[in-house]
């Protein structure tokens, strides 16, 4: 072998050992979920002095669903003397602010709307202003204007708060939108992998769950002594879980408390949000990856599933990389030293790797699914397709980062009205379409 | 010649694609597109006495009589149930139950009193308007809930408990003067009308009372190992500990606790707050808790202890939880592995 062949040899097998060290943490995730203990702590609180609560629900152009939102938030099993509502309206130029102001004309003294007009935008600068000046409790959930929660999730949200440790909690999102399209049957298993294997094995494992920006909630105090939202970064969900963490706080996944939510339909709007987490994700790892050395409350397991859960989406870009010097190295024909560690390992990483594809097997059993199971193959074409955008998403951050310029946000298109809605009754009406009208036509008489 | 190359293509290709063809078949079928279903109910205890409470209101009263749901034995007056029989039917009883010794039920929903008897098994559930009386060594399979109260008598076992007050084995039903004072000063059990409209810069903030502990006390004390409270100290905070905790006697925790390792109580210690600990946890003698008690391991409340009260009743929950004679509870009490009451 010559030097050439050494200095290609050494990246490959680096980047190749890094990817079995996540093909193994797949492997172990899975197998703790489908063989070992299983933790829920906190998940069977029914009957406790329930706390005074805030939610705030984001909503930017949100009219198609913005209404169902806070319907159902109206209708959750939680005192309502101790739930307030404050949908964060921000900057909207569609029917949002009139579809807001008409539900809470009708709600007196449980919603409070925030009309934002001006400041920087990003849900998280508009989630801090609120914060500052809407938020008067301890505890504070969040969700998206196209989730659907059920009737028992504010409680199964606000139970872990009484554990004095924990900071912020997650709970899972299920895709309401399967039937939609392919894309939309294959996020639908992802998602499952996502919460039901990873997020639960981290919980069991005590770990690190990843809050995710929605579907959850937080201590006040908690996010103020991290520093509060992060308006600079694109995934201010996974800054703040890494924020929160260095300052002992932990984050618990509630795999329970479900609550629905609208997927991408179309791939290019897929492709553009999965670049928004790449690209956000890489940024919070570039800021993170070394605090976690630094000296402090965490566990040493801690720290390295959160180092591994930081690197995932870098993982991409380095696949690519590691296949581009192997065709080098079997064209420069003198690398064959390991020829059997090359081809075992440049054959097992053409598919990226089956640990993941297990994971989503894994997951549809736990749900119970039966013949989703088949489409399973297709999931290669999703690997694909995020490899490239997660690695397109690396490389422009790059670039950004030496040449300069802003990371764009992008808005995820929503495509509610074509969908019929899964809740069960009563709170899962979907808004009339002479609902959805009323607040604009009162609005424009106004 | 050609033919033979696109025969041996297409029949390559096809073997090929054989393994994709369940996906495709899927694909084209659409067989299963249904969203995960989604929990639109809150968990309690007393859900299914609910449910079956329902399910007998369903229809007309004759309807009922002629064809009582699932079989259902329907007592119209007070009923005592011989020594040793089993009835295998949920039992719908207008009036008093009364067990004699060694019965097994199914399932029990009754308008009045429960008394199961001693040594009696329940299989599915039982749930009283009235109390529930649980004699000693009698075990308790599914759910125990009372609109009134339950009392579980030595030797008890059972999974999940509410009622307003549960009684362990001689457990008081009233709460002592002290206790009852300083509650209702820190908590008051009536609350206002919280909640006022803004709309930007019109009306007023919502701004809540804070009468929770949640929003009592928001200061945390971090412990990166054990960490003990001396006796009668009182400390205002919620703890955190990454080893040990230790609360020596007649201590007072204005706060909530966590412990990643073992958690004791020592006797006559007082918490308005909730406990969690990652593993064991121990309430010693006469200790009072206002808040919700988790441990993730096994959970022991020793004599004269009391959780919760009647205005701000709470959750106790262990994977194996040992009970002590004389404890009271307000509220629920969940055990999925092993609850149990000792002699």
């Amino acid at each position: 072998m010559g030097h050439g062949s050494a200095g290609l040899l050494i990246p490959f097998c680096a980047i190749e050992v890094c990817i079995c060290i996540y093909m193994v943490r797949h492997y172990w995730f899975t197998l703790n979920r489908l063989f070992g203990r299983q933790r829920y702590p906190l998940i069977d609180l029914d009957i406790a002095d329930w706390p005074a609560v805030t939610v705030l629900v984001a909503a930017h152009n949100e009219e198609a669903v913005i209404g169902d939102v806070l319907e159902c938030l109206l209708h959750v099993d939680y005192p309502p003397d101790r739930l307030h509502i404050v949908p964060v309206n921000d900057r909207s130029t569609d029917g949002t602010e009139a579809i807001i102001d008409a539900i809470a004309a009708r709600n007196p003294g449980r919603i409070t709307p925030f009309h934002r007009r001006s400041g920087k935008a990003r849900k998280a600068a508009a989630l801090q202003e609120a914060m500052e000046n809407f938020v008067q409790t301890e505890i504070v959930l969040l969700f998206d204007a196209d989730y659907v929660p059920g009737k028992p999730l504010i409680r199964q949200l606000v139970a872990p708060f009484f554990d004095p440790e924990v900071g912020c909690v997650m709970g899972r999102v299920v895709p309401m939108n399967v039937s939609q399209n392919l894309l939309t049957r294959m996020l639908d298993m992802e998602r499952s992998a996502g919460y039901q294997i990873d997020q639960q094995a981290r919980m069991n494992m005590r770990l690190v769950p990843q809050f995710g920006g929605t579907a959850g909630g937080m201590r006040k105090s908690a996010l103020f002594e991290a520093g509060g939202w992060n308006t600079d970064t694109l995934t201010e969900d996974t800054d703040l879980t890494f924020r929160l963490m260095l300052c002992g706080w932990k984050t618990v996944y509630q795999n329970r408390a479900e609550c629905y939510e609208e997927s991408p339909v179309r791939w290019p709007v897929r492709v553009r949000q999965n670049k928004r987490w790449a690209k956000g994700h890489n940024q919070v790892m570039w800021k993170y990856s070394l605090s976690l050395f630094r000296p402090g409350w965490l566990t040493a397991r801690e720290r390295f599933d959160g180092l591994l859960l930081l690197w995932i989406y870098a993982m991409a870009p380095a696949l690519l990389i590691a296949w581009f010097l192997a065709v080098v190295m079997f064209y420069k024909g003198d690398s064959l030293e390991a020829p059997m560690l090359v081809l075992f390992v440049a054959s097992f990483t053409a598919l990226g790797n089956f640990a993941t594809f297990f994971e989503i097997a894994a997951s549809a059993r736990l749900d119970g699914a039966k013949e989703r199971l088949r489409i399973l193959p297709f999931h290669f074409l999703g690997f694909l397709v995020s490899m490239m955008t997660c690695s397109q998403a690396a490389f422009e951050l790059v670039r950004e980062a030496i040449l300069g310029g802003d990371v764009k946000w992008d808005k995820t298109e929503r495509a509610r009205q074509a969908q019929p809605r899964p809740v069960p009754q009563p709170i899962a009406q979907p808004m009339s379409p002479q609902a959805q009208v009323e607040p604009a036509a009162e609005a424009e008489a106004a | 010649m050609i033919g033979g190359v696109a025969l041996l293509l297409g029949l390559t290709g096809l073997l090929a694609a054989l393994p994709m063809a369940p996906a495709f078949v899927e694909l084209y079928q659409r067989r299963d597109t249904k969203p995960i279903p989604v929990k639109n109910r809150t968990e309690m205890v007393v859900d299914v006495a609910q449910d079956f409470r329902s399910l007998l209101e369903g229809g007309s009263e004759a309807a009922r009589r002629a064809s009582p749901p699932a079989n259902t034995m329907v007592l119209e007056t007070d009923w005592f149930v011989e020594q040793g029989r089993s009835i295998l039917n949920p039992i719908y009883a207008k009036g008093r139950l009364a067990g004699s010794g060694n019965n097994v039920f199914d399932a029990i929903f009754c308008e009045k009193d429960v008394d199961l008897g001693k040594h009696a098994q329940v299989l599915s559930w039982v749930h009283a308007e009235g109390a529930v009386m649980v004699p000693s060594g009698s075990t308790i399979h599914g759910r125990l809930s009372a609109g009134e109260h339950v009392e579980l008598g030595t030797e008890c076992s059972f999974e999940r408990v509410h009622a307003p007050v549960v009684m362990i084995a001689g457990g008081a039903m009233d709460m002592d003067a002290e206790q009852s004072r300083d509650s209702d000063e820190d908590h008051p059990p009536s609350r206002p009308r919280l909640g006022l409209v803004r709309t930007n810069d019109e009306a007023p903030l919502w701004n809540p009372e804070p009468i929770n502990i949640l929003e009592l006390v928001t200061e945390r004390l971090f412990v990166p190992e054990d960490f003990v409270l001396q006796p009668g100290r009182v400390l205002r905070k919620n703890v955190v500990a990454r080893g040990r905790i230790h609360l020596a006697e007649a201590s007072h925790v204005i706060g909530c606790l966590k412990s990643n390792h073992d958690m004791e109580l020592a006797p006559n210690v007082r918490i308005e707050g909730s406990l969690v600990s990652a593993t064991n946890l121990r309430i010693g003698r006469g200790c009072f808790v206002m808040g919700p008690v988790l441990a993730e391991g096994e959970l022991v409340i020793e004599s004269g202890t009391r959780i919760g009260t009647p205005t701000h009743p709470t959750t106790v929950q262990a994977p194996r939880i040992r009970i002590a004679p004389g404890v009271t509870l307000h509220g629920s009490l969940f055990a999925p592995e092993r609850g149990r009451v000792t002699g």
